[in-house]
């Protein structure tokens, strides 16, 4: 009944069925738009600092850019994975104007339900293994908030992109995340009006990434502008693609690889690359 | 009564009819001429050519006529024209009965307000001659939607939204009982059956003082007291969707009228669901779903006592929209499983998505004398609402995912004293008590409600009038004193209303009103838990100014210039804060909960209504109306364009009697699109998804609406009955038409997915 009532409220609200359609085929930069957002740690822990960036892609570099968090409460655990927190400004706090940024968000409550404690009900403890070892990752004791960076043009257009972020109560007990993956986006740095130039992108991780969304400033991609891993070479991973220039193009032309991490181990990642195109 | 037939030469020249009158070569035109429905033989006057030829009493006529074809003119000034075409054989008796329809009872489209004229901004539509406007299913008060200034809302609650306000701000009235709606939900036919319903009664604006508890606009359905007929009458429906029946009867001092209908468009799209699935799916799939279900009924039984009527009437509709789920029979033992969710207890069929349904009885007692006319009633009622939808499909009568439920009880007096030919006092006072129970359904995983609210309301209304008529000038004066109980606190409201009007001349009088209004919040709106118990009394003050204008060849003109301000005005909100989900306890932690409450607003409006019609006095007949308004509702930073908000409506009905008792008639429409919150996009880097935010609110508007409906009809005189088949075609050219916002999956292009498509319905009435 409940999946009923979703459906139609999803019908009568908005509609994600063409999603993967769209992200194929959405990616042309004919707008603003914030294509990714990252940062160096998965979790937060007390006192600790987190790194965060972001791919914006415009004709015009925006006026402003603003780096927001909403739904964190100071001393207070918060799980918020709903985006019209930002509907509410005051639940939307604002911890940087440029990027990168850097934030280190003031300490979260520590009273937090044991792990332990709060999973008795639900699993039985093991007694063949050693259950004196301290427990993993404390995610009951952590808020996920939301991160976004919101750019702002002179026309007034906006544009917003976001991501998870974990604070912990207590240590951090995950190092930094290695934001220099190695990708590799190898693109032709000239090329003619009407080519056909091959793209291609090369990760180190296969296991990481479960996408890679192509965006171009022009033209058309023959292969859409998403794409999966298509062959692995020793330990990288690679994918192609193909961007018809037009015919009348001149001038530089824009190409964007995103490789979004997924919502497990986040890493998103991007290069950017410039082909100069003569008519 | 006068009736005069004309029956024009063809072929043959006028002045040869003489020469062959008596002809043996002649043929012979015989018959008679009766009215349509009832029957009744017409004393009338045949006119052939240069000479008039009187019928004889009963209505019967007899013409000896040269061979030929001819065509036939019948006309009256009581009654509808009749055009016929005729063939005279030789030496042959033809014999015909020509039924006329008078103009009370044509079916024909017409609006008129010739009633009675204390009323500057009332429109009464005639119910049997507006039942064949296009797109309204042969429903004469749905036709009401067709007027200047009015809209049916988005989704699928059955209301009317007038000059941009909230449906809530409607009254909906059936014989001045309030009813929590007025028209089914989705179809949206009337709760109250063509056959009994004599007019309907529409202000859009400017109710007199004997109507309080509502800040917009007034909808009267007004059922027969007194069928006008002696014997019985009555009229039988069926078509795709629904079947019905109405009869009136009156002998001697007794009158009895009674009319339900009951729908079976459910039962059709079960079977035609499962005739789909089972040629396209597997077949231990058992198809799905979701269906509208409606009915009504009413009855009444009236007694003439001397200057005294008395009448005691029942009436009810109910309307439902149900699922039935699908079922897989995933085990393979040759049945299909059980749905889980219904083996969960809950505090509601989760079945059942919308529920709305009230019964009234009321007893009623009319004083008729001349001087001194007279209504005591006493009204006992009880009505349910509830809904499983969420903020998306609210219902302005019930709470979101909730149920309201109300006792009304209701006692009436009113008078009016003619003290003299120019001065009409009147006078009165309405008690209403309605306890109110409702019930929050969000939290849907509990035997019990999550909340229940209980409140005594309590709307008491004391009035008095002067009408003075002094040729020109005709002035009312009034004043409602209007006390309103809910959420434990009174207040009480004076509300002075001034109506004028001049004659200007014969053709041209001018308007004018000034007043004002208060009104209840709907009982889940401030009911604690669920509503906003702080709400205050919504405030109204109404003014407009208008000309009406009549010229010689029966076009009328009328237009009317309004504004409005209302200083409190319930409004839906939606507010996001952190808070522990009770749905989603995260341990205690606070997530982001969406709700969706009520608060209290200003709000203006203004605008300009201008129709010119013409009346069904020849082969056609229509109107054309025209609405430019602005309706605003003030938000925390600014005022933004109200939620039905349309600048410009405009709409053209026509219809065309045809030959041989066909009508066609069309309906045009085309307003500006309904405002609208766009969605701020959010993509999600690591979701690869997008989200969305809720951006300025309407500040975006759906496309320009427009469409256009047909209906034909073809009509068969019996002796005793008449036939009509109709086939009804709402949204013609199939424009997608959103009725609500959709976007696609990130949120930067506006879809169509929720629109009302073509909809063909053919049906069958019989009058007798």
């Amino acid at each position: 009944m409940r999946a009923l009532l979703t459906s139609l409220v999803a019908l009568s609200a908005c509609s994600q069925w063409d999603a993967p359609v769209v992200r194929a085929l959405d990616y042309r930069i004919d707008r603003p738009r914030v294509v990714a957002v990252q940062t160096d740690l998965e979790q937060i822990g007390r006192g600790q600092s987190v790194l965060i960036d972001g791919l914006i892609l415009s004709d015009t570099p925006p006026q402003s850019v603003q780096v927001l968090v909403c739904g964190f409460v100071e001393g207070q655990r918060t799980r918020v994975g709903d985006a019209r927190c930002f509907q509410n400004d005051e639940l939307v706090q604002q911890i940087a104007t440029a990027l990168p940024a850097i934030w280190t968000p003031p300490e979260i409550s520590g009273d937090c339900p044991d792990f332990n404690d709060a999973f008795t009900d639900t699993f039985q403890p093991n007694t063949e293994v050693d259950n004196t070892a301290p427990p993993p990752l404390v995610r009951l004791c952590a808020a996920d908030v939301l991160l976004a960076v919101r750019a702002t043009w002179a026309d007034g257009r906006t544009a917003m992109g976001s991501t998870h972020i974990e604070i912990a109560s207590e240590d951090g007990p995950t190092p930094p995340r290695e934001l220099r993956l190695p990708l590799q986006l190898r693109v032709p740095p000239t090329a003619s009006a009407g080519d056909e130039v091959a793209l291609e992108a090369v990760f180190g991780d296969p296991t990481r990434s479960r996408g890679y969304q192509w965006y171009v400033s022009d033209g058309e991609l023959l292969k859409t502008g998403l794409t999966r891993i298509q062959r692995l070479e020793d330990e990288y991973a690679l994918t192609d693609n193909i961007l018809r220039i037009p015919d009348d193009y001149s001038g530089p032309l824009t190409v964007a690889l995103v490789a979004n991490g997924s919502y497990f181990s986040g890493q998103t990642v991007w290069r950017t690359a410039v082909i100069e195109v003569t008519p | 009564m006068y009736l005069t037939v004309l029956i024009a030469l063809a072929f043959a020249d006028p002045g040869d009819l003489g020469s062959n009158a008596g002809h043996a070569l002649n043929g012979e035109l015989t018959g008679s001429v009766r009215a349509r429905g009832s029957g009744d033989r017409l004393p009338c006057t045949l006119t052939v050519g240069d000479e008039t030829v009187t019928c004889q009493e009963d209505g019967s006529f007899s013409l000896r006529l040269a061979p030929g074809t001819y065509s036939v003119t019948v006309q009256s000034e009581d009654f509808a024209d009749l055009l016929a075409t005729e063939t005279v054989v030789t030496a042959t008796t033809t014999e015909i009965v020509y039924r006329l329809q008078p103009y009370s009872n044509d079916t024909t489209i017409i609006v008129y307000d010739d009633g009675p004229r204390e009323y500057v901004s009332r429109t009464v539509l005639s119910a049997d001659e507006l039942a064949s406007v296009p797109g309204s299913f042969g429903d004469p008060i749905r036709a009401i939607q067709n007027l200047p200034g009015v809209a049916r809302p988005a989704g699928p609650q059955g209301d009317i939204v007038v000059r941009g306000a909230e449906a809530i701000n409607t009254g909906a009235y059936i014989d001045g009982m309030p009813v929590p709606f007025l028209f089914h939900m989705f179809v949206g036919r009337s709760v109250v059956n063509p056959a009994v319903l004599e007019d309907v009664e529409f202000f859009p604006g400017g109710m007199p003082s004997d109507f309080g508890d509502v800040t917009q606009a007034v909808v009267n359905a007004r059922t027969y007291y007194e069928p006008p007929k002696q014997g019985l009458h009555g009229r039988v429906n069926v078509d795709l969707l629904d079947g019905g029946f109405g009869m009136t009867a009156r002998q001697g001092p007794w009158s009895l009228s009674a009319g339900g209908r009951v729908s079976w468009v459910s039962g059709l799209i079960g079977i035609s669901s499962q005739i789909i699935a089972k040629a396209g799916s597997d077949p231990s799939y058992k198809v799905g779903w979701v269906s509208p279900y409606y009915s009504d009924f009413q009855l009444r039984g009236t007694r003439q006592m001397g200057d005294y009527q008395l009448a005691v009437s029942f009436i009810g509709a109910r309307d439902a929209l149900k699922v039935v789920p699908d079922r897989w029979d995933r085990d393979g033992d040759g049945f299909h499983d059980p749905n889980p969710v219904d083996e969960v207890e809950r505090p509601f069929d989760p079945n059942t998505l919308l529920d709305s349904q009230f019964y009234l009885g009321e007893v009623r007692l009319d004083g008729k004398r001349t001087e001194h006319k007279s209504t005591t009633r006493l009204v006992l009622g009880w009505d349910r609402q509830s809904s499983l939808f969420s903020e998306f499909g609210q219902l302005s009568q019930a709470p979101e995912l909730g149920k309201v439920e109300q006792i009304t009880v209701i006692a009436e007096r009113s008078d009016i004293v003619r003290i003299s030919d120019t001065l009409t006092v009147r006078g009165g006072g309405r008690f209403q008590m309605r306890p109110t129970r409702t019930e929050s359904w969000r939290d849907g995983t509990t035997e019990t409600p999550s909340v229940v609210g209980q409140d005594n309301r309590l709307t008491a209304g004391l009035w008095a009038d002067a009408q003075l008529d002094t040729g020109r000038w005709w002035l009312s004066p009034g004043v409602r004193l209007n006390g309103h109980r809910f959420s434990g606190r009174n207040t009480v409201l004076p509300e002075p209303r001034l109506t004028a009007r001049y004659d200007a001349s014969n053709a041209i009088e001018l308007t004018a009103f000034v007043g004002r209004f208060s009104q209840t919040p709907p009982g889940h709106r401030t009911a604690p838990g669920i509503g906003n118990p702080d709400l205050p009394v919504m405030q109204a003050w109404q003014t407009s100014v208008g000309l009406n204008s009549k010229l010689n060849n029966g076009i009328t003109i009328d237009a009317t210039v309004f504004a409005s301000y209302m200083p409190h005005l319930t409004v839906t909100s939606q507010q996001i804060s952190l808070a522990t989900d009770p749905l989603n306890d995260f341990d205690n932690a606070l997530t982001t909960v969406v709700t969706n409450g009520y608060a209290d607003t200003r709000g203006a409006a203004v605008g300009l209504e201008a129709m010119a019609r013409l009346r069904p006095q020849g082969m056609w007949h229509g109107w054309v109306g025209l609405t430019l308004s602005k309706s605003f509702r003030e938000g925390a930073d600014s005022w933004y364009p109200g939620d039905y908000d349309m600048p410009i409506s405009a709409i053209v009905v026509a219809a065309r009697k045809l030959p041989k008792n066909w009508q066609l008639s069309g309906r045009f429409r085309m307003s500006s699109g309904q405002p609208y919150t766009p969605s701020v996009s959010i993509y999600s880097s690591d979701e690869m998804y997008w989200n969305a935010y809720g951006g300025p609110i309407n500040s975006e508007r759906l496309p320009l609406l427009h469409s256009l409906d047909l209906r034909i009809e073809k009509e068969w005189l019996g002796e005793r009955a008449s036939w009509t088949w109709y086939v009804d075609v709402m949204n013609v050219y199939n424009r997608k038409n959103p009725f609500m916002p959709s976007f696609n999956s990130n949120y930067q292009r506006l879809t169509r997915e929720v629109y009302v498509p073509i909809i063909p319905t053919t049906g069958l009435q019989v009058d007798f």
